[in-house]
């Protein structure tokens, strides 16, 4: 993650930097209470994005980045439930490869929440900052809107 | 732009797979010996499960039906490559065609299904195919499918209510495993029983002659409405056995079996 000059052309203010930053909240306090059922995150993410789709330019692009990498780790996550539902009811076996996607998930899982944390903090004080990959894609996004 | 995206999007991936495929080096199944630890759960659950059984039935007193099926389950069990030892085989007095196998590596029999044999190959085959069920993991996933997290509260040190074994005891031993596990366990037995010598036609055609006899004298046959589609699993079993030669001598000796009828025709 990288602390960028702003493409935005205003300053964002006190209230947008708290939204923008509301966002990466949202989807930290959503990975926790949502880690039984992945697909919890994505919603509770999906909803704050959805609704601040008529926000300013800043709040909108921290929204879909925090979009973007709660898609990647729902993506992970999801696998790793499914994987361990099909042991303990299906026909699958407890392997090592097993546990070692597991443990492998939990450290993207807390790559992913200190990206977070350290991005909300930033973005409340009004820096911008773009996250490997969830940065560059946001842009893309934005670049189409325009 | 896009190049770096993509760049950016390969080197997580890759970081990603390298650590999960590094990581998967590890043996922590075996350093956490976590198939021990579920084994001992298991054998703890199939006793109490055993326990609730024997409080409703009897064991029978026919010394010959311990011998034969001893017999049968070392010859069996050595085809398959299994420690006889480990493999429990339990009967109950009762006139049910039914066989069924119970965590901790048990089966239990009952007479009814001998007394419903002509031949000591079908309750071989029965046997096998029981066997299969334990050495393919179906019984644990049974129980953690019927269970569920009852049996990992269980394992975690918890305590299993006796409704819960019972309702356990009543599902593994009056309905079937899945469609796949059926007939993964009728092909493992097959095999099981050609490696043995013993031809799989005598299973095959156990199948077939209890469906028959279901509908024709209305005896309880549990181990066949538990186990449906008997026609076609026989000729799967027939399919499979295609060349086979059969061992000439009897699995078991004559006397043995014949003394095994006879006792159930005096109790009659």
């Amino acid at each position: 993650m990288t602390e960028t000059t702003s493409p935005f052309t205003t300053p964002p203010d006190d209230h947008e930097c708290e939204k923008a930053s509301n966002g990466y909240v949202m989807s930290l306090m959503a990975i926790m209470a949502g880690l039984p059922f992945p697909v919890i995150n994505l919603i509770a993410t999906g909803i704050f994005y959805f609704g601040n789709l008529k926000s300013t330019p800043f709040v909108r692009w921290h929204c879909t980045q925090a979009l973007f990498s709660q898609a990647a780790i729902f993506g992970i996550n999801v696998t790793g439930v499914w994987w361990g539902l099909s042991i303990l009811f299906g026909p699958n076996e407890l392997t090592n490869t097993f546990i070692a996607y597991f443990i492998t998930a939990i450290l993207f899982n807390i790559a992913e929440s200190v990206a977070t944390i350290f991005t909300a903090v930033k973005v409340r004080r009004g820096i911008h900052v773009e996250l490997w990959v969830f940065g560059p894609l946001t842009h893309l996004v934005f670049s189409h809107e325009k | 732009m896009k190049s770096k995206l993509f760049y950016q999007i390969l080197v997580l991936a890759l970081g990603f797979i390298l650590v999960w495929q590094g990581l998967s080096r590890f043996d922590f199944v075996g350093y956490f010996d976590l198939k021990r630890f579920s084994r001992e759960q298991e054998e703890k659950i199939g006793e109490l499960l055993y326990k609730i059984l024997k409080k409703t039935s009897q064991e029978p007193e026919n010394e010959n039906v311990m011998l034969l099926l001893d017999s049968l389950k070392i010859k069996i069990c050595l085809a398959a490559e299994i420690d006889p030892e480990s493999i429990k085989i339990r009967v109950i007095e009762d006139e049910t065609v039914n066989a069924f196998a119970l965590p901790g590596r048990q089966i239990v029999f009952f007479t009814g299904l001998i007394s419903a044999s002509d031949h000591p190959e079908e309750v071989a085959g029965v046997m096998a195919h029981e066997l299969a069920h334990i050495t393919n993991n179906h019984v644990s996933k049974k129980i953690m499918k019927d269970a569920g997290f009852a049996y990992i509260a269980s394992a975690g040190g918890g305590q299993v209510s006796s409704e819960i074994l019972k309702n356990l005891l009543h599902q593994l031993s009056s309905t079937a495993f899945d469609r796949v596990q059926e007939s993964e366990a009728d092909k493992v037995a097959t095999q099981t029983l050609m490696k043995s010598g013993i031809n799989p036609e005598y299973f095959a055609s156990f199948l077939e002659k209890l469906s028959k006899d279901e509908d024709q004298i209305g005896v309880n046959l549990e181990w066949i409405s538990t186990h449906p589609e008997s026609k076609k699993r026989a000729d799967d079993v027939r399919d499979l056995a295609v060349g086979f030669k059969a061992n000439r001598l009897p699995v078991v000796s004559d006397s043995l079996w014949n003394g095994v009828k006879a006792d159930f025709k005096s109790q009659e």
